[in-house]
């Protein structure tokens, strides 16, 4: 089974590739020291299995995740992160408490193992996860977009807003905009509530960028960010608006 | 509430037809079997039967407040039944006197009034099994009380221990440390000694109160040295502190959790963490700043808002210490990031 590790700390990827060294059938094609490296190197390789570590600096192991078309199947590493480990419960997805034994890890690779024989999509039992952690508690804070070749990874408190345009979601940052391939609904579920705000069908936007309400027309309104754009408050989401932003 | 008074009222008609009714049927058969006059033998039983109540009531009303303070507690459980036992005794005969001159009766030894007599003896042993059951039941509530108390106050001191060393960090350490047995076996050794420190110093923390600020310092080196193992060179500190500062008195572990907030949530966006902690006084206080550089906190951020209760918990205990004036103060860092700033007065010296 070929494997890829992926942890921010390099003892940590040293121990787990010390046990590995010594399980049946595991082949170690190599590490990855965060979340960024970690998509390229599964795109450029697709490893069978990958050990993923969740709290990374940037991207974490959820969006890593979320930046795959196909994932292939994983098993989560995590020091301690209760909302997470919650999420897997409900998803009855397998995971590794760090510092884990060598038998627990032997447990959980001879599972991945069995779902690889039996041909399990690993992605069908992923997407549910994402969808799951924000009902936790844990939003999305960082975001993956592709950038021509390049990923590139964007602090979600640092999007100003995105929009629907021709059936393609675009994040927007300054004068920067991404393609990204999300629907609006599904980042609208996974961005934290209190600083996201969807302001129309086609549109979310920062609730920390709007510099200007102005009145439309029918209870319709403009929101005028602080980067000089403009986007459409709808009448319903204008009430909803009056209340977060009590204005 | 009304419901209530009328299942209580329900429930009093239910017990008087039960202890005065009862009774009072068996005493009247009693009675009756012995004599053969019915209509005198039905106003004795009842006449017992009242005497009885009456004197059980007057029992439990004035006598058993006092017996309470009795112990040990067989002993006052054995007054309680002598008590019930004299009661029914006492009311039965004086009662079975005073209608047998009423009504004319005698009252000579027959098998009925033996009958009679074990009635009146089997009354208050029905009572006393009543009340050692009780009894029985009040120890074992009580013990149960106690095993609540004793793990509500386990609880709290495990939260408290949670809410100090953050589960991730520690568990984190460990995973490094048992690599870093096989690695580099100095360096693990050093990394358990940090370790032991700060659990020391979080364990006695609580016992005592305030400490110099010299002291958090400190244990924030050891904090920090442990992070660097799992940061590495993306780790930078700029730190400035004033050397009069370092005696003033703090409420012990309100640093640590501003620095590890600073690293849990103002890492750029490369991974880097730019920490900044310092401390000046100016005039008659000192202003201990905590600073990053990550994204920054929500426009409308709240302390205590969210799952982190860290800076929460800080906030409380400064405005406990100190007055409400001297809580938490969230400000934006430049050119971005978060600086978390709290005053101490300095009349708080060692």
């Amino acid at each position: 089974m070929r494997t890829l590790i992926v942890d921010d700390e390099s003892p940590a990827r040293a121990r787990l590739k010390r046990y590995l060294a010594t399980l049946q059938g595991v082949e170690v094609i190599g590490e990855a020291s965060d979340g960024v490296r970690a998509v390229e190197m599964i795109e450029a390789q697709s490893p069978d299995l990958v050990l993923l570590d969740i709290q990374m600096p940037g991207l974490d192991g959820f969006g890593v995740i979320d930046a795959l078309q196909d994932p292939p199947a994983i098993i989560f590493v995590t020091a301690y992160d209760q909302y997470a480990i919650r999420a897997f419960e409900v998803h009855a997805l397998d995971y590794l408490l760090k510092p884990f034994s060598r038998e627990r890890l032997a447990k959980a690779i001879h599972r991945a193992q069995e779902a690889l024989a039996r041909g399990q999509d690993a992605g069908a039992q992923l997407r549910p996860l994402l969808e799951g952690l924000a009902a936790e508690g844990r939003y999305l804070t960082r975001l993956a977009v592709r950038d021509r070749e390049c990923i590139r990874v964007l602090d979600a408190n640092g999007i100003d807003w995105i929009s629907l345009e021709d059936e393609q979601v675009m994040v927007h940052l300054g004068d920067q905009a991404y393609p990204i391939r999300r629907t609006l609904t599904e980042l609208e579920a996974r961005l934290d509530p209190r600083r996201f705000f969807r302001a129309h069908r086609s549109a979310i936007v920062n609730l920390d960028r709007i510099q200007e309400i102005v009145p439309w027309f029918r209870g319709a309104h403009i929101l005028r960010l602080t980067t000089g754009a403009e986007v459409g408050l709808s009448r319903e989401q204008a009430r909803a608006l009056r209340r977060i932003l009590d204005w | 509430m009304i419901e209530q008074t009328q299942a209580g009222r329900r429930q009093a008609v239910t017990r008087a037809l039960v202890e005065l009714g009862l009774p009072a049927l068996a005493f009247t058969l009693g009675v009756g079997l012995a004599t053969g006059s019915w209509p005198a033998s039905f106003a004795t039983g009842l006449g017992i039967s009242m005497a009885i109540f009456a004197l059980y009531w007057l029992d439990h009303r004035f006598i058993h407040p006092h017996l309470g303070k009795v112990t040990p507690d067989w002993m006052r459980l054995g007054l309680e039944i002598t008590c019930s036992l004299l009661d029914h005794v006492v009311g039965a005969v004086v009662s079975l006197l005073v209608c047998s001159h009423l009504f004319g009766f005698e009252v000579a030894p027959s098998a009925a009034w033996l009958a009679i007599t074990a009635m009146v003896i089997a009354f208050p042993i029905v009572h006393g099994t009543e009340m050692a059951l009780r009894f029985l039941r009040q120890v074992q509530e009580k013990e149960r009380q106690e095993e609540r108390l004793r793990a509500l106050a386990t609880e709290a001191e495990l939260r408290a221990l949670k809410a100090q060393i953050n589960p991730h960090f520690l568990f984190n350490t460990l995973n490094t440390i048992a690599e870093l047995i096989h690695a580099d076996s100095e360096r693990a050794e050093a990394t358990i000694e940090r370790l032991a420190e700060m659990l020391r110093y979080v364990l006695t923390g609580s016992e005592r109160g305030l400490v110099p600020l010299g002291e958090e310092l400190a244990f924030l080196d050891d904090y920090l040295e442990i992070e660097r193992v799992r940061f590495a060179d993306r780790l930078r500190v700029t730190r400035g502190v004033a050397p009069q500062a370092l005696d003033l008195l703090v409420p012990s572990l309100v640093l640590q959790p501003l620095v590890e907030n600073a690293l849990g949530h103002g890492l750029g966006v490369d991974g880097s963490i730019d920490l900044g902690i310092a401390i000046h006084t100016d005039g008659d206080q000192a202003v201990i700043a905590i600073s990053d550089q990550g994204p920054g906190l929500p426009a409308h951020y709240k302390i205590g808002e969210g799952p982190g209760r860290g800076l929460y918990n800080v906030d409380q205990r400064l405005r406990k210490t100190y007055g409400e004036a001297y809580g938490l103060e969230i400000s934006a860092n430049q050119p971005h990031g978060t600086i978390v700033t709290f005053s101490i007065p300095a009349r708080a010296k060692g």
